[in-house]
C-alpha cells in the first residue's frame, strides 16, 4: 500500500445519501472521498483519477450502478478497484446479480455508518 | 677366648645374661617392621576417613546452603503471588475499564450516526424553496435513510386527506383518507405518530404501517403514509422514530415555506423594507 492517501469514489443519485457516505468515509484516516451523481458521471471521475474503492448506488439515472460495475471491471486501470454496492434492493437474486458482475461487497439500505465503514476497510486491508 | 666370642656380662645376682641372639633381634625387628605397617595402614584409614569427612561436611555445608536458598525462593514465590494477584486484580479493573470504553465508543458511534442522519436530513430539507425538490428530498429520507419503497404524500383538504404524490404505487391508486376514520384517518385527527406492529414488509393500503402527521404550528399539512417496507427491514427503531418527528416537524416546515415561496413568487424575500417594518413594529 503506498504512503498517500487512499482515494474513494462515492457514485449515488440522491444528495443524502451521497452525503451519508461520504460523512462516514471521511471518519477513516487516510481515506479521501470524491463524489458522483450517476455512473457516467462515476466514469468520467474514474477516467481523470486512479481510484482505490468505488462505493455505488444501484438505481441511478442515465447510467445504473450495475452497468457501472461491469464497465469498470473492463477498465484496464479499474478493473481490480474493490466495489461496494449500496442498494435498495434486498432481494438475494439482485445481491446475486450484483456479485457475479464483480461487486465485491452489497450494503442495503437503510446503512449504518459502521458496518460501510468496516467494509470499506476490510477491503482495503486498512 | 675366640674372637667372635664376648664376654658375658654378669647379672646383678652374678649370673651372667645371655647376649640377645640374631633371631630374637630379627623378630624384634620384625614386629617393628609390621607395627610400622599398622601404623600407616592406619594413618591411611584415618586419613580417608578424614576425606571422607570432609566430603561429608561439604555436603552438609551444601545442604544447608540450598535449605537456605529454597526459603529465599520460597520468600520470593510469595512476593510474586502478592504481586500476580496485584496485577490479576489491575487486569481485571483494566479489563472492566476497557469494556466501560468500548461501550460508551458504541454509544457514542451510535449517537454519531443517529446525529449524522438527522443533520443531513434536516440540512437537506431546508436547503431548498423548490416544493418539488422539497418533497424529493423527503422521498430520499423516507427511501434511503427509514428504508421504504411503498408510501405516499397526503395534504390535508377540509376533512379528508389527499394523496398528492406517491412512491412504489400509482396515485391513482390510492384513496382519500377520512379524519378520524381507520389508523391513518385517527393519526391525522390526533396528530400523533401511528406506528404498527404489524409485519412490516406486508403491503396494505388499508393498515398502513406507518403514519407521520406534518404538523406546522397549529396546522396539520397533511400526513407522510407508509403502506410497507423494504425487505431487509425488520423494525422500526429509534433513528426511525426521530426521522418520522423530523420529516412530522421540518419536512412540514419545509413543504410549507417552499409553498408560500410559490404563491409569493419570492418577491418578499428581498423586500428590505417588510422586513424593516414586521421586525421594529
Amino acid at each position: 500500500m503506498s504512503d498517500g492517501p487512499l482515494h474513494a469514489l462515492v457514485v449515488e443519485d440522491s444528495p443524502t445519501m451521497r452525503q451519508l457516505i461520504s460523512f462516514a468515509l471521511r471518519r477513516i484516516k487516510g481515506l479521501e472521498v470524491e463524489e458522483a451523481d450517476d455512473g457516467v458521471d462515476g466514469l468520467k471521475k474514474l477516467s481523470e483519477q486512479k481510484f482505490d474503492i468505488l462505493i455505488t448506488d444501484i438505481n441511478m439515472p442515465v447510467m445504473d450502478g450495475l452497468k457501472l460495475v461491469s464497465l469498470v471491471r473492463k477498465d484496464e486501470t479499474h478493473k481490480d478497484i474493490p466495489i461496494v454496492i449500496i442498494t435498495t434492493e434486498g432481494a438475494a437474486e439482485d445481491r446475486q446479480r450484483a456479485m457475479t458482475l464483480g461487486a465485491n461487497a452489497y450494503i442495503t439500505k437503510p446503512i449504518q455508518a459502521p458496518q460501510v465503514i468496516n467494509c470499506v476497510k476490510k477491503l482495503l486491508g486498512m | 677366648m675366640a674372637k667372635d666370642e664376648k664376654p658375658k656380662k654378669k647379672e646383678s645376682g652374678g649370673k651372667p645374661v645371655e647376649p640377645p641372639k640374631a633371631e630374637d633381634f630379627l623378630q624384634v625387628f620384625k614386629r617393628g617392621v609390621q607395627f610400622t605397617e599398622e601404623l600407616l595402614a592406619e594413618n591411611e584409614r584415618l586419613r580417608y576417613r578424614v576425606v571422607r569427612l570432609e566430603e561429608e561436611n561439604r555436603t552438609l555445608a551444601q545442604q544447608t546452603m540450598v535449605s537456605e536458598a529454597y526459603e529465599d525462593l520460597l520468600e520470593q514465590m510469595k512476593a510474586l503471588e502478592e504481586e500476580r494477584s496485584t496485577l490479576l486484580e489491575r487486569f481485571k479493573s483494566v479489563e472492566e475499564e476497557t469494556q466501560d470504553f468500548k461501550s460508551r465508543y458504541r454509544e457514542i458511534e451510535d449517537e454519531n450516526n443517529r446525529l449524522a442522519n438527522l443533520y443531513i436530513a434536516s440540512y437537506q430539507l431546508n436547503s431548498t424553496l423548490d416544493l418539488k425538490e422539497v418533497v424529493r428530498i423527503a422521498f430520499e429520507i423516507i427511501i434511503n435513510l427509514v428504508g421504504s419503497m411503498d408510501f405516499a404524500l397526503y395534504i390535508a383538504d377540509g376533512s379528508k386527506l389527499v394523496p398528492v404524490c406517491a412512491e412504489g404505487r400509482p396515485l391513482a391508486s390510492l384513496s382519500l383518507i377520512t379524519m378520524g376514520k381507520g389508523s391513518a384517518g385517527r393519526a391525522a385527527q390526533d396528530r400523533v405518530l401511528y406506528v404498527s406492529g404489524d409485519d412490516l414488509t406486508k403491503a396494505s393500503v388499508d393498515e398502513p404501517k406507518v403514519c407521520v402527521p406534518l404538523i406546522v404550528g397549529d396546522t396539520m399539512l397533511g400526513m407522510f403514509v407508509v403502506f410497507s417496507f423494504l425487505v431487509q427491514k425488520t423494525c422500526i427503531t429509534e433513528l426511525d422514530r426521530e426521522l418520522f418527528k423530523l420529516l412530522g416537524g421540518h419536512a412540514a416546515m419545509a413543504i410549507f415555506a417552499a409553498r408560500l415561496s410559490m404563491v409569493t413568487d419570492s418577491k418578499v424575500i428581498h423586500d428590505a423594507s417588510s422586513y424593516l417594518k414586521f421586525l421594529n413594529s
